[in-house]
């Protein structure tokens, strides 16, 4: 028995059928975890729904970021994992890069185990692929934590495969990998010693493979009692390279399995009888056997990922990307397909953006739930994690200073994360601070993604040049206020403000009858509808039209609509409106339900049952 | 031959053809210098280092040749001392720190100058007009203690305390907030340029660490919670008396606002404002009328280098609602430059004098800071505020105590300059500016003749040349020190996050802080 295993750490038993044999489901298993990541989870979509989260690492190019992340232990494997999440920018350069890492993951566990085994681990190395698939597919980016597992398993079959003779130089090597991991993937080199020390006792030198087991345990040990204070398995997971807040009980759960898998994976490899090599003869039937056994294998993982992929989740976050790129139109259609829980408020303000930008804002604002009086039109006094959302507005409506504000807390909280500089870079500009847009810019000039576009900006901007101003910078210009006055601003002040600026700023205008409509200011619509002559509207918009039908209602005063007059269709829903209210007498809840289905894309219904 | 020897021989082949390389990439960089064609400008470089007064104990001025060009060679040079010649296929100039200090210290009181040649994409090279720095007899305090944090506007999340050595480019975090929760480390203060004596404001952030004054003498730190039932705020702008045995502090109401068309969004006024004594050696709080006056906003305290005077800024309160933003009277509230009599062994307080009026000025003073020999005395004048750092007005102006006599200071620019602080010889003023583009607060240094004369600022000097074109935090707050601090950070972290803050003793003498109470006045 120990005879053997000193064989078995240099020659592996049945290598040459297992490398014979393996590739095929290896290839196939990869092609469609390629093809599932690209598709169906689609990295762009971290990229782009994530950027602003604490769970989406920051990078940058230069010796500064450098020195920084390599300050520290799991600093390398954390550099190395920030930059290529930014490759989650490219959808497929981004699934290509999780798919390899998946794949040197496997490759690399299967030496071990197989090693520790005496013979080809099955599948079972297919694992943590599997685990890392379902955490994508929950839009957990694990990356941090995956790099650390491959160097740890990396590490562990150099000391497995190396021909070594002798305790001295078994560990001379296993502690000279340890230092090297503890430096680059901190808590990972406890898997390394657990596994390294489970290959030594299956191999037969079970003093050496104790003794790094119990110092694994007992370095574990010490930093569960006096360094983080935790639970055993929580300091184990917590060693580990972050990857951002695990949000969900699916996540923790799988990403528990996912750190646990390797010792149990190792311990139960030791403790099973040994593989024997593959047996010669029939092997068409064994062929078939393995086929119908990796088909069933497959099927099984489909049916999980299929099971616990966030179809919702995914959606926000096509959501936040359109609403980034402007995509107005996919952004309403997608939102139609959006479960309601996952209609939060920076979808609601996303919505309203497009509805103004597709022109549909004063006629199909209450097709969509519009949530709180308070937030939906970003009217809260704490935008908290959105103030980039808030800037992005504010600067489009032409409140450049406030943008600014709002994109400098977004700074202070986020740190500098490409669109961050980004938007500073253009309010700069905007503001013709060129010189300071140059900092921004010279910031973001470092970043792998938009780097080439801020160098571009400032090879553009010349020496001491101003940027040439495009279109949307022109437009800000001409709408941004011009009296300068210092006061704790209410969002109608600002936008009041905007319109004396500029009495043709139509999205301030849109957005301050918005605002009146979703605080039930009736007397503001009206009040406002002599400025509709100042925009190119054809008649007077539904939504105002329904506000001036309540207002007449409510009030019992004729409202000056100032050669305008309130269409036939809509005076006639008001009617049905009117009287399937009277039906419904006091039982508000079943009138609710019934004009929900007739009248809930109108004000009348915003205002009778929302508001 | 064999496999050994073989070895070697590939070895010597490979290191002759790797020095011949480096060779004719020295030789090749310079060719055809000597007939560069004259420019009769001198060249554009960023950071600005043409034609200041350097102290001669500084690191090197790296800075980029702001020119097109496909090789750049500078050659910095004096009457003394060696020449030190830098070569680069880039625009970006670092100047070896050995090579340089050496030139400086040959060259005091002497003229430097930087030659420029630049390569041309065509092959030839041109020779720009020099530029000529002046190197200072004047040593500069070799420290330099200063806060580093985004352009803040309400939150603060990511700040620390650094200390950089201006002989070279070490620079180190003292203290991060990130060890106490986040927390905001809002002004730091030393007697005559000492490190042995610290004091820092702190308030809890995140996590409730609590808030107050940290006391740093001869390595041990005492938690001071300044608060007392006549002034319930913290501790605010601080000013060691000369003695080491007292703190003066303003406690502010501070309230932010922003502004929506100017250049500068920021703005900010005290809503409350009055000062206080911290005396050290009773643990307790002192105040008098004159420096806490309800009808008055008092901040900025600042000692006369002899102890027996405490000169601070002064501004009457033009509202009633202390709760309020006073909007419409924002641009009104200018401050007056005061100073009163105070004796530390009696504690009696002398008489209150304007020192220079609003009324006299038409501006708002504030930030004064006496010169460590008393005859000068630096302070900010802005259109208006509390706060000089968010006006572009804002200048430094120089008063000579003898006379009375100030004026601008030739070191002001068109953007706000403010938070000035006297090296310990007085022949150095450092301070902040937002000068280069308007929105970053950097450090600059200036000399200050025997007369007052400033000269033109240089840039806080950095490794990276190219470092002011990316780096965006601000380097506020400077003070200039002649020692390292000699307490680490995470010893001061601990003290912050240990618990309880020691309770000042109430007013022993003098009066409270707010007048009007039963004590005040005395």
């Amino acid at each position: 028995m120990r005879a053997s295993g000193v064989a078995m750490s240099n020659r592996l038993p049945g290598r040459v059928g297992a490398i014979r044999h393996v590739p095929l489901g290896s290839v196939v298993f990869f092609g469609l975890f390629l093809l599932y990541v690209g598709l169906r989870v689609d990295p762009a979509l971290i990229y782009h729904g994530y950027w602003a989260s604490d769970r989406f690492p920051t990078f940058s190019l230069g010796a500064e970021f450098f020195a920084r992340s390599f300050a520290h232990p799991s600093g390398p494997v954390e550099y190395a994992s920030a930059f290529l999440c930014q490759l989650y920018f490219f959808q497929w350069v981004g699934a290509l890069v999780i798919t390899l890492v998946a794949w040197v993951l496997c490759a690399s566990t299967r030496v071990v185990l197989g090693s520790i085994a005496g013979g080809r681990p099955h599948a079972l190395h297919f694992g943590p692929a599997v685990l890392l698939l379902l955490l994508y597919g929950r839009y957990a980016d694990p990356m941090p934590t995956a790099l650390a597992l491959c160097a740890a398993m990396l590490c562990a079959c150099a000391y497995v495969r190396a021909p070594l003779r002798g305790s001295f130089a078994r560990i001379s090597v296993f502690l000279a990998l340890a230092g090297v991991l503890s430096y680059a993937a901190a808590g990972a080199v406890l898997l390394y010693a657990v596994v390294c020390g489970v290959f030594d006792v299956a191999a037969g030198r079970r003093l050496l493979g104790l003794i790094y087991v119990a110092a694994a345990a007992a370095a574990l040990c010490v930093a569960a009692t006096w360094i983080l204070r935790a639970g055993i398995e929580q300091t184990y997971v917590r060693l580990f390279p972050p990857f951002g807040v695990e949000r969900g009980e699916v996540v923790i759960v799988l990403t528990r399995c996912l750190h646990l898998f390797f010792p149990v994976a190792a311990l139960g490899m030791a403790l099973q009888p040994r593989l024997a090599a593959p047996p010669v003869g029939r092997r068409w039937r064994k062929a078939l056997a393995g086929l119908a056994l990796g088909c069933a294998l497959l099927a099984a993982v489909a049916a999980c990922a299929w099971f616990l992929f966030d179809d919702g989740l995914s959606a926000v976050l096509r959501i936040r990307r359109y609403a980034r790129q402007g995509r107005w139109a996919e952004l309403l259609a997608e939102v139609r397909r959006l479960p309601c829980n996952r209609y939060d408020l920076t979808v609601n303000w996303a919505v309203n953006e497009a509805l103004y930008h597709t022109g549909r804002l004063p006629y199909d604002m209450f097709t969509y739930p519009q949530r709180d009086m308070a937030g939906g039109l970003m009217l809260l006094e704490d935008p908290g994690s959105v103030y980039m959302a808030y800037s992005g507005i504010l600067l489009e409506l032409g409140a450049v200073n406030k943008a600014e504000h709002m994109a400098h807390e977004a700074l202070e909280l986020l740190g500098d994360r490409p669109f961050v500089l980004k938007r500073l870079a253009v309010v700069n500009v905007a503001k013709d601070q060129q010189r300071a847009a140059r900092v921004f810019l010279g910031a973001l000039s470092k970043d792998v993604i938009h780097g080439r576009w801020a160098r571009g900006c400032l090879r553009r901007m010349g020496a001491d040049g101003p940027m040439p101003a495009e279109a949307r910078v022109r437009r800000i210009r001409s709408l941004a206020i011009t009296e300068d006055e210092v006061a704790p601003f209410t969002f109608e002040m600002l936008l009041g403000c905007l319109l004396r600026s500029n009495r043709h700023n139509r999205m301030a205008f849109e957005y301050l009858m918005a605002h009146y409509l979703l605080n039930g200011e009736l007397d503001g619509v009206v009040r406002d509808l002599d400025d509709l002559d100042d925009f190119d509207y054809s008649g007077i918009p539904r939504h105002y039209e329904e506000a001036v039908l309540l207002y007449e209602h409510v009030t019992g005063k004729e409202a000056d609509l100032h050669g305008r007059q309130v269409s036939a269709a809509t005076k006639q829903r008001f009617r049905e409106f009117q009287r399937s209210l009277a039906e419904h007498g006091a039982d508000r809840d079943i009138a609710r339900r019934a004009l929900r289905r007739s009248h809930g894309d109108t004000y009348f219904y915003y205002y009778e049952f929302v508001l | 031959m064999s496999r050994r020897r073989r070895y070697v021989v590939i070895l010597c082949v490979v290191a002759t053809l790797a020095a011949a390389g480096v060779y004719g990439l020295a030789a090749g960089g310079t060719r055809g210098i000597a007939e560069s064609t004259l420019v009769d400008r001198p060249p554009r470089m960023a950071p600005d280092y043409a034609g200041v007064v350097i102290p001669a104990n500084v690191a090197p001025l790296n800075f980029c040749v702001q020119e097109p060009g496909t090789r750049y060679f500078v050659r910095i040079h004096s009457t003394r001392g060696e020449a030190v010649e830098v070569l680069s296929r880039t625009r970006r100039i670092a100047i070896p720190i050995k090579e340089w200090k050496a030139l400086l210290a040959g060259s005091r009181g002497q003229e430097v100058r930087f030659d420029v040649y630049v390569r041309g994409t065509e092959g030839s090279w041109r020779r720009y007009a020099s530029i000529t720095n002046e190197v200072s007899d004047d040593e500069i305090d070799p420290y330099l203690v200063y806060r580093r944090i985004n352009p803040m506007y309400n939150l603060y999340r990511t700040m620390s305390l650094r200390q950089r050595d201006l002989r070279g480019f070490d620079d180190v975090v003292v203290l991060d907030n990130a060890s106490f929760g986040s927390g905001c480390m809002n002004c730091h203060s030393f007697p005559r340029n000492s490190p042995d004596k610290v004091v820092l404001q702190v308030r809890s952030g995140l996590k409730n660490y609590g808030a107050g004054m940290l006391l740093i003498q001869d390595g041990a730190i005492r938690k001071v919670d300044t608060r007392t039932q006549f002034a319930p705020r913290v501790a605010g702008f601080p000013a060691w008396h000369p003695s080491g045995r007292a703190v003066a502090f303003s406690i502010n109401k501070v309230r932010q606002a922003f502004h929506c068309a100017r250049a500068e969004v920021r703005d900010g006024v005290d809503l409350v404002s009055d000062m206080a004594l911290y005396l050290l050696d009773s643990g307790s709080v002192v105040s008098t009328s004159a420096i806490a006056s309800p009808d008055y906003l008092e901040t900025y305290p600042a000692w006369s280098p002899a102890g027996g005077h405490l000169y601070f800024c002064r501004a009457p309160m033009l509202w009633s609602d202390t709760d309020e933003m006073p909007s419409e009277r924002l641009t009104e509230v200018k401050y007056d430059l005061m100073r009163i009599g105070y004796d530390l062994g009696t504690g009696r307080w002398g008489e209150l004098e304007t020192v220079l009026s609003s009324d006299e000025t038409g501006l708002s003073i504030t930030q004064p800071r006496i010169s460590p020999d008393g005859r000068f005395l630096a302070f900010c004048m802005s259109d208006y505020s509390t706060f000089p750092t968010f006006q572009p007005s804002s200048d430094l102006y120089l008063m000579d105590l003898e006379g009375g006599r100030y004026e601008r200071m030739a070191c002001s620019s068109e953007w706000a300059e403010s938070w000035h602080c006297w090296s310990s010889n007085g022949r150095w003023l450092a301070f902040s500016s937002k000068r280069e583009d308007g929105q970053f607060v950097k450090v600059y240094f200036s000399h200050v003749d025997e007369d007052g004369t400033a000269r033109k600022p240089f840039l806080l000097p950095q490794k990276d040349p190219t470092h002011y074109e990316w780096f965006f935090k601000l380097y506020q707050l400077p003070e200039l020190l002649r020692g390292p601090l000699p307490v680490a950070g995470e010893e001061i972290a601990r003290a912050i996050r240990s618990p309880g803050w020691g309770r000042a003793g109430l007013p022993v003498t003098g009066a409270t802080p707010r007048a009007g109470s039963p004590a005040a006045g005395q």
